[in-house]
Parts: C-alpha cells; structure tokens; sequence
C-alpha cells in the first residue's frame, strides 16, 4: 500500500529543512512526534527557496521542493510572509528590501 | 504619569453600605470558607456600586468565574428571587454581552475569599444595547448626568471595538437588536443620526485588517512555477 503523499511530501520535506537549516537552528527544544510547528517550518523552508529564487540561485532540487510545498495545504501565503520577514539569507533579514523581494518575483506590479 | 485612556472617568470605589453591597455581603458570608470564589457583576447594580448609591435596582446579576451554579445556595440563603426586596440573580457567562475590553478596566476587589470583578459603567451601558428598554435608555442618561460620560465620541469608539455585537443573529436567535438600539439611542441621546455601517462597522473592520497587516502576496504560485 503507498504512502499518503502529503506524509510522504512532510518526510522529504523535514530532510531537506535539516540540510537548509544547518548552522541556523533556532528551535533547539523540538520535542519528538510534536508536529504542532509543522506549517511554519515547512513555510520557512518555502521562504527559503523563495529567497534563492529571488536571487537567481534556485537549484533543480529547490524547484522540485517548492512545487511539493506549493501543493501543501499547510503552507500558505501569511506563512510563508511570515519565514521571510523572519529569517536570514546570506546574514541579513529582509527588512525594507520586502518589496522589492516581492517585485523580483514578480508577485507585486510596482 | 496620567493615562489618557478615555475611560479614565470611573474609579470604581465600591460603596458596600448600598443594597446591592449589603446583599452581596450577606452572600459572601454564606460562601464556604475553604475554598476561594470569584463572581463578575452585571446590570445595573455595579452602578449603584460604584456611581450612585440611589440608583434603582431590584436584582443582583452576576456570573461565577467557574460557571459554578450557585441558584440552590442563594435559595438556602434566603436571598433569592421572591425571598429578599433586592435579590441574587445567578446567570452566566454569556448572558454578559459586552465589549472586549471589560476585563482590562473592570474593577477587582477582593473581600476574604471571595475576588469580585466590577465592570467599567462603559461596558454595563453597551450591554444594555442588547435590549434598551426605557430603564436602560435611563441609565445611559444618568450615567451621563453624573459622570459627563461617554461622550458620542467615546461611546462610537467603543462601539467600533466591539463591532462583534452587531453581527446578524444565528438562525434560532431573535434579531439582533444591537444595531437598531445603537441608532434609537443616537436619536435619543444627542438628536444625531447614526449609520452603524458607515460610522461603526467600516472603521472597525478597515481598523482589524490593518492590524493583520497587508494580504501577502501569492507565494505559492511563485514556488509552483
């Protein structure tokens, strides 16, 4: 019998959260089989990916993750707004660069 | 440093010697000693409480904190409806429709074991909107007469925050009465129209989406391509 493909799509995703996240855990009190923050760290990971997108850095992988979280009902928008106004790529917080991030991506017209 | 929060106007010092004061007394007596209890007060007699010690009020309403069914008590007490000329009036919780904001302005008292939670005449008064019988229409004036307060400004801002009072009724409800009151209450009060869309719900709502922030742009469509 297969796996439920969203079960299949949160392990895979978690593998990759590890490697992303290396050298930036900032939950160090997970508590096994508590996957009461599920959402939002599959929708920082998704931040994450949108940052590499935006920076023209996205890698096939990356790609093939991201469609996976698009189809996730547990990532939304407001999450994912939320992984990006709160996490560091390459050092720095987004800050005041939002709208321009957005523009980048092409989600926002001006 | 003063406060400038508009409902600075009410101390809340409670006058016990009132008859609401002397029947609660008497009931807090009654209480069993070996365990604390803590009752929120509604309608008018916080008024007497704490405004008017003459204010005109036949019942004591109030609610326990642990929604604890305290009718039989009352009965043994003999403070009851029909046992006493002021009586207790046990209800609950949701039979105190009022703003968000009571608990952080109410008054809290303390007398032995007992915690008594006094609301703010503000949210005595909106709660009387639910029905607004000539009596009510009274209290909004006297509490007026006496305090200088609310304003139609003051009472309009605390309207709009508890813009939740005038969503339409479930089914098995009466009407809502909460938005035709608040317009008899303008004509009455201050000979004023009051439009409850234009002038309470489209700045309480305009006022609630910009406290969530902007809507976020279609990130998942952005990872999807």
């Amino acid at each position: 019998m297969g796996r439920e493909p969203g079960i299949l799509a949160a392990d895979f995703v978690r593998r990759v959260e590890i490697i992303s996240d290396a050298g930036h855990n900032d939950s160090p009190m997970r508590i096994p089989g508590d996957d009461t923050d599920r959402p939002w760290r599959k929708s920082r990971l998704a931040a994450r990916i949108l940052f590499r997108k935006e920076a023209g850095r996205m890698t096939a992988r990356d790609q093939r993750i991201g469609r996976l979280l698009a189809q996730d009902p547990e990532v939304t928008n407001r999450l994912i707004q939320q992984g990006i106004y709160s996490i560091r790529y390459q050092g720095r917080r987004i800050g005041d660069r939002k709208h321009e991030f957005d523009k980048n991506l092409g989600l926002v017209a001006r | 440093m003063s406060s400038t929060k508009t409902w600075d106007w009410w101390r809340g010092d409670v006058d016990w010697s009132t008859p609401a004061g002397r029947l609660l007394r008497a009931f807090f007596d009654g209480l069993p000693t070996d365990r604390r209890f803590h009752f929120i007060l509604f309608g008018s007699a916080p008024l007497q409480l704490t405004l008017n010690r003459t204010w005109t009020s036949a019942d004591v309403d109030f609610f326990s904190d642990d929604d604890d069914d305290h009718y039989e008590r009352i009965r043994r007490l003999g403070l009851g409806k029909g046992q006493a000329d002021v009586y207790l009036e046990p209800g609950y919780r949701l039979s105190f429709r009022t703003t968000p904001l009571m608990a952080e302005r109410a008054k809290v008292v303390s007398l032995g074991q007992v915690t008594v939670t006094i609301p703010h005449p503000l949210d005595i008064l909106i709660a009387k909107l639910a029905r607004l019988d000539a009596k009510d229409l009274l209290a909004f004036r006297r509490v007026i007469d006496l305090t200088g307060h609310p304003t139609r400004e003051e009472l309009l801002q605390e309207l709009r925050n508890a813009v939740d009072l005038f969503r339409p009724a479930f089914d098995d409800e009466s009407p809502n009465l909460y938005p035709g009151n608040a317009v008899r209450l303008w004509r009455e009060l201050w000979q004023a129209p009051l439009d409850v869309g234009r002038d309470i719900v489209a700045p309480a709502l305009a006022r609630r989406r910009a406290g969530y922030g902007d809507p976020p742009p279609d990130y998942r469509r952005s990872l999807a391509d």
